[in-house]
């Protein structure tokens, strides 16, 4: 199965500057549009209102696929409609951002859908790479370590911060593209009804805290210093200091022991 | 008349006051002493010093032998109040991430956290999926312990320990399962559980109330405030960690978990990453260097060798052995490393400050005065290009001695 003949859909979302708070698109979901770029056909898909489709134009001004939005009302699940949608229309790949940059945020969408289709999810993906039996994923881990995964399409796949950067949109061409339109399933979301946000507040810095009993502990935490120290060595050749060296990088495991 | 006049030496006087002064504990001995019979023998006489003002002063705080002060910390932990629970009726699961196998302080907030939730017939369970070298469990507030290390769990396996953790919340009656929301992994399998059991999660949840909490929303920009939920993804500093009890950490076994190995994804294992390329703040691993290198080119061999990314302090950089985004310190990066090697490096403060997230620090220094070696859990005093080559030839030998072990 060549890798053009992989249908792929990247999940589109608005983005707000965190400045300015000007619409915009989405970072992550820029980078997972630019990582479907080389996956062969793709669709842009965004489950919302269609009177957003302005701003889902810098989507279109990447000039990689068409940008169409699936619109449902402002109360409804994007996750329903969603899931109604790709059970209609079967895709290979479908990619998405990790977090939302509005609303509730919470990072649920992929691995709800990949519930609701029966999909295996990969999170932090940062490469795909096509094979003959499959896909083989790049998984960003903390730290910068790199972690080989394989997949059988279909699949959903989160793309990680460390993905490859988006391409700037064109001005010109996104406002010459048109956004398409599909009529999406709609179910309410009752919970999210009764959200209320308000403005994130700043979270106090942790102190250290003092736990001593007696006003003699309470004296002795307050002026002395804590400093520990560790081992010294004082090695008689160089080959015993390294060997000291050596072991803890064992113990950590930084370094493969035999 | 002679007798009337008690005869004080003060420079031994202010020698007993001074603990500080390398013969203290020479002077204020032990005043108890084994006596001829057999019978300790207590010294009144030797029972505390002379105050500045010629009265005698009785030290019953301890506060100034040092070595007396580490045997009454020792005995306060040991006096812990044990938090036991005999037969729970209802449990809270935490899912630690036991990145690099340990509890991390992201994990030790969520179990305090879970603490606040508990009441007296609660018990909070941990679940350790794969290896580990942690060994603190009963400090950090862990009532029962499951320890899943199995081939399945191993490597990214989500498949394998959702349908665990579905297992587990059957059988038994669990209140809320707790993960930290970390890209350690917590983030993602909490996320997976939520999703499975199809129940909104409270998620980033940074501030409890009474009986809900404070999440950040709008990727972190804006707050929502949700009801408690059964799967909860919690940020750091969501409470304060266990340090006051004592728990028990009892391995929690009437638990049959029939786990099937079929996944859809396939861990084909770590990657091997060129450690040049990572970036220096999130690097595990920094081999840096500063003025008291003598031979850059046994620094990089010893970096390539060890596998391990390549710091310097300023002067090495404003001397142009290194690029200056390699610069470690309050003008440079900040690192978090989980060892870092200064060779060569005295240890500045605004060196200091870049180093202060670092887990453990060698030091290889000539001085044995300098301030890094005060901050280094291990110092290597000796010269810099000497233990580097050292070091080059000790893995060369290894590597070359497990290539035989491998061909034969
Ligand atoms: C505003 C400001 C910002 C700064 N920001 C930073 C910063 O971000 N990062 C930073 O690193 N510095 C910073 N500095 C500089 C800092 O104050 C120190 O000057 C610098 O860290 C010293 O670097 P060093 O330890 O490599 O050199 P030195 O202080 O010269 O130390 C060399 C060490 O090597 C040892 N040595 C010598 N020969 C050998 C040998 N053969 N084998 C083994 N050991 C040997 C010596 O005993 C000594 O301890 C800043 C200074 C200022 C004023």
């Amino acid at each position: 199965m060549p890798l053009s003949q992989l249908t792929t859909h990247t999940l589109l979302s608005l983005g707000k500057h965190p400045l300015s708070g000007r619409t915009r698109r989405a970072e992550q979901d820029a980078k997972a549009f630019e990582l479907a770029a080389k996956l062969g056909q793709c669709l842009g898909l965004h489950a919302g209102n269609y009177q957003d489709a302005d701003a889902l134009k810098s989507f279109a001004g990447m000039s990689i696929a068409p940008v169409c939005i699936l619109e449902i009302e402002q109360s409804s699940d994007p996750v329903a409609a969603l899931s109604a949608y790709f059970k209609q229309t079967k895709s290979d790949i479908i990619l998405t951002g990790s977090q939302a940059e509005r609303g509730e945020s919470s990072g649920m969408l992929p691995y709800l859908l990949g519930k609701s289709l029966d999909l295996p999810v990969i999170n932090q993906v940062c490469e795909v790479e096509q094979t003959e039996t499959g896909l083989n994923i790049t998984q960003a881990l903390p730290r910068g370590a790199r972690r080989a995964l394989s997949v059988k399409p279909p699949c959903i796949l989160i793309i990680d911060e460390s993905a490859p950067e988006a391409r700037q949109t064109a001005y010109g061409a996104a406002m010459r593209a048109e956004v398409g339109k599909l009529q999406g399933y709609n179910e309410a979301d009752t919970d999210a009804a009764n959200f209320n946000f308000e403005d994130a507040r700043k979270k106090p810095k942790r102190m250290k805290k003092i736990k001593a009993k007696t006003a003699a502990d309470r004296f002795k935490a307050a002026t002395v210093s804590q400093a520990k120290g560790g081992q010294v060595i004082e090695p008689k050749t160089s080959q015993e200091g390294a060997e000291a060296i050596l072991k803890l990088l064992k113990e950590e495991g930084l370094v493969k022991t035999n | 008349m002679a007798n009337h006049v008690k005869r004080v030496d003060p420079h031994l006087e202010r020698i007993k006051r001074n603990r500080l002064h390398p013969r203290h504990l020479e002077l204020t001995a032990t005043a108890i002493s084994m006596g001829p019979n057999g019978i300790i023998r207590k010294d009144p006489h030797k029972v505390g010093f002379m105050g500045p003002n010629g009265i005698k002063r009785i030290d019953r705080a301890n506060l100034n032998q040092a070595s007396g002060n580490v045997v009454s910390q020792m005995q306060i932990e040991e006096q812990k109040p044990k938090h036991i629970i005999e037969s729970p009726t209802r449990y809270i699961v935490v899912l630690p991430d036991l990145a690099a196998g340990r509890l991390s302080s992201h994990d030790k907030d969520v179990l305090g956290y879970a603490h606040t939730l508990a009441d007296e017939n609660t018990a909070v369970i941990a679940i350790a999926f794969g290896e580990h070298k942690e060994s603190g469990w009963q400090d950090a507030g862990v009532d029962r312990l499951l320890e899943l290390n199995d081939d399945i769990y191993q490597g990214f396996s989500p498949e394998a320990r959702i349908q665990a953790l579905v297992q587990i919340e059957q059988s038994l009656d669990v209140t809320h399962f707790l993960f930290p929301d970390s890209i350690d992994g917590g983030a993602d399998l909490g996320r997976r559980f939520a999703a499975e059991l199809d129940s909104r999660p409270v998620t980033h949840g940074w501030k409890p109330l009474e009986d809900s909490i404070i999440c950040r929303a709008s990727a972190g920009t804006q707050d929502l405030t949700k009801t408690l939920s059964k799967v909860m993804l919690l940020d750091a500093e969501v409470a304060d960690p266990i340090d006051e009890t004592q728990h028990a950490a009892s391995t929690l076994d009437e638990l049959e978990l029939a786990v099937s190995a079929k996944a859809l994804i396939n861990d084909l294992g770590m990657l091997a990453v060129n450690p040049a390329d990572i970036s220096l703040s999130v690097a595990p691993f920094i081999l840096s260097g500063g003025n008291g290198i003598r031979d850059w080119d046994t620094f990089h061999q010893a970096a390539s060798i060890l596998g391990a990314t390549e710091g310097a302090s300023r002067v090495a950089v404003d001397d142009g052995f290194m690029p200056r985004h390699r610069q470690v310190g309050a003008s440079g990066i900040w690192v978090s490393a989980r060892v870092y090697i200064a060779v060569g490096i005295s240890g500045a403060v605004q060196h200091l400050q870049g180093i202060s997230q670092v887990d453990k620090v060698i030091a290889i220094n000539t001085n044995t005065k300098c301030d890094m070696i005060k901050r280094a859990d291990l110092s290597i005093i000796a010269d810099s290009t000497d233990i580097l080559n050292a070091l080059v030839e000790l893995v060369q030998a290894q590597e070359v001695s497990e290539g035989e072990s491998h061909a034969a």
